[in-house]
């Protein structure tokens, strides 16, 4: 439900583009920045759990549909999957101001009731030892669309 | 078609083909001349040379064997840094003039690059032209491999939204001052940032980061991760903000070691 804080024991995908991916796929830092052209004020995620998939694989599968209807999905993206929990607690930690964040439900108008969409707030537009932060916490990756 | 120019003194001038011609290798490097052409301040872009005036002991022209279907290029010179070696020049910016572009005798080309109509074709053509300067930079040995990742950003950006500027120039023009003033650097992982900045990173293991936003302006952010001096299992954290070409003096590069070859 819209405004719900995302429980520590969960999981967030990110969708990371060409632009925040090194020539050998890993995904950067630049994937967990603000885009300050746009005004975001949070980060896009999605909760995994939400999705209400039998285990990892099928939530993965999941967002690519999600994905394919949301936006045009890059030859080379890929999904970003982080744990909730760590991802607060390693921010909260090791930021040099003990930056508390809050990753919340955020479902789109578009996508109704059942949208996955979530946001981490309480990032700032310069927080790019932040945003390095964020990338370590990458549990898994996957591509953001399935190769033929 | 004869179309003759006059800049003023603070300008250089350069003709170039489009930029796919010459990453094909069609067209020869731009020459560099070190001396000064006496009372050269009218070009007739149709002649077989085309050199440009310039001022300032670190100053050099560019000169080029243009041909009548050549665009024109004219850049603006104004500000020149003489810490950066070998005579090249900070460039500030650049207005493209498509080939079949009519240009009035006696026009001053450039009162302010920044206002002149500067098209979306002419962003491109600033872009390509740099990273053309990056597969130049012989200092560095991977200067073909960075200047393919800069054009594989480029082109992905450009396929992603032919609207955009693919990445920002005078970001690009700051990382590729920093890669000459710093050539000992390793082969850095390169990113764009939503703002279309270079975000280049230096990593090995969750306790060696060190990266770097080019935010143009000669501006930068960087964050480094490294291990405490005493206490190697403890990771000190710290970012700042700095100037692109003073950003290495500013710390501790001695502690870095990953980043230098």
């Amino acid at each position: 439900m819209k405004g719900d804080t995302i429980p520590d024991k969960d999981h967030i995908a990110r969708y990371c583009g060409f632009r925040n991916l090194d020539e050998d796929g890993q995904i950067g830092a630049s994937a967990f920045m603000l885009n300050v052209k746009k005004n975001e004020k949070e980060l896009s995620v999605d909760w995994l759990e939400f999705l209400n998939c039998s285990n990892r694989e099928a939530e993965i599968t999941e967002m690519r549909n999600v994905y394919a209807n949301r936006l045009d999905v890059g030859k080379k993206a890929k999904i970003a999957i982080l744990n909730v929990g760590n991802t607060l607690q390693e921010v909260q930690a090791n930021s040099q101001d003990n930056r508390k964040l809050n990753i919340i439900h955020d479902p789109l108008v578009p996508e109704g009731a059942q949208s996955p969409h979530s946001g981490i707030y309480g990032l700032k537009e310069d927080d790019d030892m932040i945003a390095e932060l964020l990338a370590q916490c990458i549990s898994e990756s996957s591509p953001a669309r399935t190769t033929i | 078609m004869t179309k003759k120019i006059y800049p003023d003194k603070e300008h250089k001038v350069l003709a170039t083909r489009k930029w796919v011609n010459r990453i094909s290798g069609n067209l020869p490097d731009l020459l560099e001349f070190p001396s000064r052409r006496a009372n050269a301040n009218v070009w007739d872009i149709d002649t077989k040379v085309l050199s440009g005036l310039n001022q300032g002991a670190s100053t050099f022209f560019y000169s080029y064997s243009s041909t009548p279907n050549a665009d024109l290029v004219v850049q603006d010179d104004r500000i020149s840094d003489t810490r950066i070696p070998s005579g090249f020049n900070q460039v500030t910016s650049m207005v493209y003039y498509p080939c079949g572009s009519t240009l009035n005798a006696g026009q001053v080309i450039l009162d302010n690059p920044q206002t002149q109509p500067a098209t979306l074709d002419s962003k491109d053509v600033q872009v390509q032209e740099l990273i053309y300067r990056f597969r130049k930079l012989c200092s560095i040995p991977y200067c073909q491999r960075l200047a393919e990742r800069l054009l594989s950003l480029f082109n992905d950006a450009k396929e992603e939204d032919p609207s955009s500027l693919g990445i920002a120039a005078g970001s690009l023009h700051d990382f590729y001052y920093f890669l000459r003033l710093h050539n000992n650097l390793k082969y850095p992982s390169i990113f764009l940032t939503p703002d279309e900045n270079i975000y280049a990173s230096w990593k090995s293991g969750r306790n060696r980061v060190f990266s770097v936003k080019f935010l143009s302006n000669n501006e930068v952010r960087f964050v480094i991760f490294k291990p405490n001096k005493n206490y190697p299992e403890h990771t000190v954290r710290f970012y700042g903000t700095a100037t692109a070409d003073t950003l290495m003096d500013e710390i501790f590069t001695d502690s870095l070691d990953w980043i230098t070859e």
